[in-house]
């Protein structure tokens, strides 16, 4: 059954008949209408999206069009026919069947593989926008309405805004409120960052109705890509699509023998003895028989430990003393090496930007007066697990209330190099109640 | 504090460079020693293993290194500085720069040094660490000995690390016998701009 709204009919272009037929109006304006069409040769159906000449935006129907043109991609929809009437313009364009992902996450609650995947998607629809052609084309308009799930495809739809980066500095500033960023807002500074700002608006969403709501690793790709801060913000689309790739290995990998392949180290505070904790950890692995490799983040700790141990060996830009196993970071001007596989244990120091493809946090906290009280977002989340150096016992049970977890107090030790039989037992009753590995 | 004192061999195992600043000098005592390929090995191994910041100092009136580093830069006390590897490059260089250059910065300096004449043997002087690159081949000893006869250049023998490029053992321990000094094998390095795990060893040894 077609319907057509009373007084829509004069935004339809004249002298279609023959091509089109008109079944349905899905958009209208005083100037513009959006309409679902039949392609009569071939019985198909179209969108076609036409304008009025004497609408100021005229020209924009056209640029969308040439925009989409020099585009090819599956993902993104085809345009079939660009032409004029006496008094509109108006082009052709695939219809694109499926559900949205707003419609989608209304009914369905998204496993964590599925949010991965379509993220995954979209970035890669992003990054043909921002490589495949002569410039960067800046879609400015994503939203999950926009991104249409079909059985075995993603596509994005609604090119109404786009803009050639070159266009930025005189394009009108457009965009959804609570999906496009505020300097797409603002019409200041517009590049490719306004999309990775959206994208990661939109993984947002997806996170929130899915299984993964409290994965932090998603979280901190979510805060990096949405940073208000243009020099904090995750810089390209592909690194986005880098960044959530690296999390879909991580699944395939936690099938392994033990549930984790990086746990980092992190402190509260200077001094809280992050790094003798980070390589008594690496020491107990590897006293368990599980390749384990210390790496620091922040600084040249293990070339430090080359310097004061003696009868440490280096091999393919690994250091080895007795149970350590260290990574050392080579400059340019060495040979490189391909990293071993194994459990890695990384010294992030005091920096809580840890690596989004870390299994584990151990975040150290100390107990002295002038140590820090604030905690990161994700303190309390499952993945993180809170030791409390150089403590008592009751200083370590007002962390625990303060958090409402469980806070392990981490033995005071004198031997520097060696891993000590309190530290084995802390360490073993850790890994044991986090189930750490497989039981 | 006596006690402290007896721990001191503590900061001496392996022999690793602890301190924040030094300048290495290397001479040939001829030309063609490969005193530019260990030069650039050197500074290579300084930054990308020791992790410091290095300013390579070609001390020779034509640049041999133009081509091969010389592609982005900046300046450093008005001299450009070819930034390659993370190796800063001072190509061809005067005596008098190289001096300013050595009193101004706080970073290691590897000064690789032409020819030990008047001018450019006063920075050669002026470097804690000074080695000095020849061969005990039959055919080249000879320049050797005539180095160490020199008077011209002022340097007291005991500072000066003594390679060979020759690598007999037999004419080593001539040579130890004859000057007192010790002469060492001369490390061979395939690749300068891409160093090997076991060339470190001797790296570090002719810098400490």
């Amino acid at each position: 059954m077609h319907f057509r709204k009373e007084g829509a009919d004069k935004l339809i272009p004249t002298g279609i008949d023959d091509k089109y037929e008109v079944i349905r109006i899905l958009q209208e304006s005083a100037a513009t209408a959006v309409l679902l069409v039949n392609y009569k040769p071939i019985g198909a159906f179209r969108i076609l999206k036409a304008i009025h000449k004497a609408s100021p935006d005229a020209h924009s129907i056209l640029s969308e069009a040439h925009l989409l043109q020099g585009i090819k991609s599956s993902q993104i929809p085809t345009i079939y026919d660009v032409d004029t009437t006496k008094e509109m313009i108006y082009f052709t364009e695939e219809y694109v069947e499926g559900i949205s992902l707003r419609d989608y996450l209304h009914k369905t609650v998204l496993s964590r593989k599925d949010l991965i995947r379509i993220a995954i998607e979209i970035c890669k629809i992003i990054d043909i926008l921002h490589t495949s052609g002569a410039e960067p084309i800046l879609y400015r308009d994503m939203k999950p309405e926009h991104v249409i799930l079909q059985e075995d495809n993603i596509k994005l739809i609604d090119f109404g805004i786009a803009i050639k980066k070159s266009e930025a500095k005189s394009a009108k500033p457009m965009g959804t409120p609570g999906w496009a960023a505020k300097e797409q807002l603002e019409g200041s500074n517009l590049d490719e960052s306004c999309d990775i700002y959206s994208v990661g608006k939109v993984i947002a969403f997806m996170q929130s109705h899915s299984d993964a709501a409290d994965d932090f690793r998603i979280k901190r790709i979510v805060e990096k890509t949405t940073d208000p801060d243009l020099s904090k913000r995750t810089k390209t689309i592909r690194e986005v699509k880098e960044q959530l790739e690296k999390l879909k290995i991580l699944n395939i990998n936690n099938k392994g023998r033990y549930l984790a392949d990086k746990i980092a180290v992190v402190g509260a505070d200077h001094a809280v003895g992050v790094t003798h904790i980070a390589v008594a950890f690496n020491r107990f692995f590897n006293s368990r028989g599980i390749d384990s490799y210390y790496k620091d983040m922040e600084k040249d700790s293990v070339l430090n430990i080359w310097s004061n141990l003696k009868g440490a060996k280096l091999e393919g830009s690994v250091l080895y003393h007795k149970s350590f196993r260290g990574i050392l970071n080579y400059g340019k001007a060495v040979k490189q090496y391909a990293p071993p596989n194994g459990l890695y244990v990384l010294d992030c120091g005091t920096n809580i930007d840890i690596p989004e493809d870390v299994d584990l946090i151990i975040y150290v906290v100390g107990s002295a007066l002038w140590n820090q009280a604030s905690y990161p977002s994700w303190i309390k989340e499952k993945d993180v697990i809170i030791i409390n150096n150089f403590s008592d016992r009751i200083s370590a049970m007002h962390i625990a209330k303060e958090l409402s977890k469980k806070v392990y107090r981490y033995p005071l030790v004198e031997n520097k190099i060696d891993l000590t039989k309190a530290e084995d037992k802390v360490i073993s009753a850790i890994l044991r109640n986090e189930k750490i590995f497989k039981v | 504090m006596k006690r402290f004192l007896r721990f001191k061999h503590w900061n001496k195992n392996n022999n690793i460079i602890r301190n924040n600043k030094k300048t290495i000098g290397i001479a040939g005592v001829g030309s063609n020693y490969g005193v530019t390929h260990i030069s650039v090995s050197l500074a290579n191994y300084i930054h990308s293993v020791l992790k410091k910041q290095v300013i390579y100092i070609e001390l020779r009136d034509k640049s041999d290194l133009l081509n091969v580093v010389g592609t982005k830069g900046d300046a450093i006390c008005g001299k450009e500085a070819f930034l390659y590897k993370g190796v800063n490059y001072i190509l061809a260089c005067s005596s008098q720069s190289a001096m300013d250059i050595m009193a101004a910065t706080d970073a290691w300096i590897v000064v690789d040094t032409s020819s030990l004449d008047a001018d450019y043997g006063a920075v050669y002087l002026q470097c804690e660490t000074k080695i000095m690159i020849g061969s005990m081949q039959p055919w080249k000893r000879k320049y050797y000995y005539e180095r160490l006869r020199t008077k011209d250049i002022r340097i007291n023998m005991n500072n000066i690390k003594f390679y060979d490029t020759y690598k007999n053992k037999r004419k080593m321990n001539e040579f130890r016998n004859l000057t007192k000094q010790q002469l060492r094998e001369c490390p061979h390095i395939e690749n300068p701009f891409s160093l090997q795990e076991k060339e470190f060893e001797q790296l570090n040894e002719m810098i400490t």
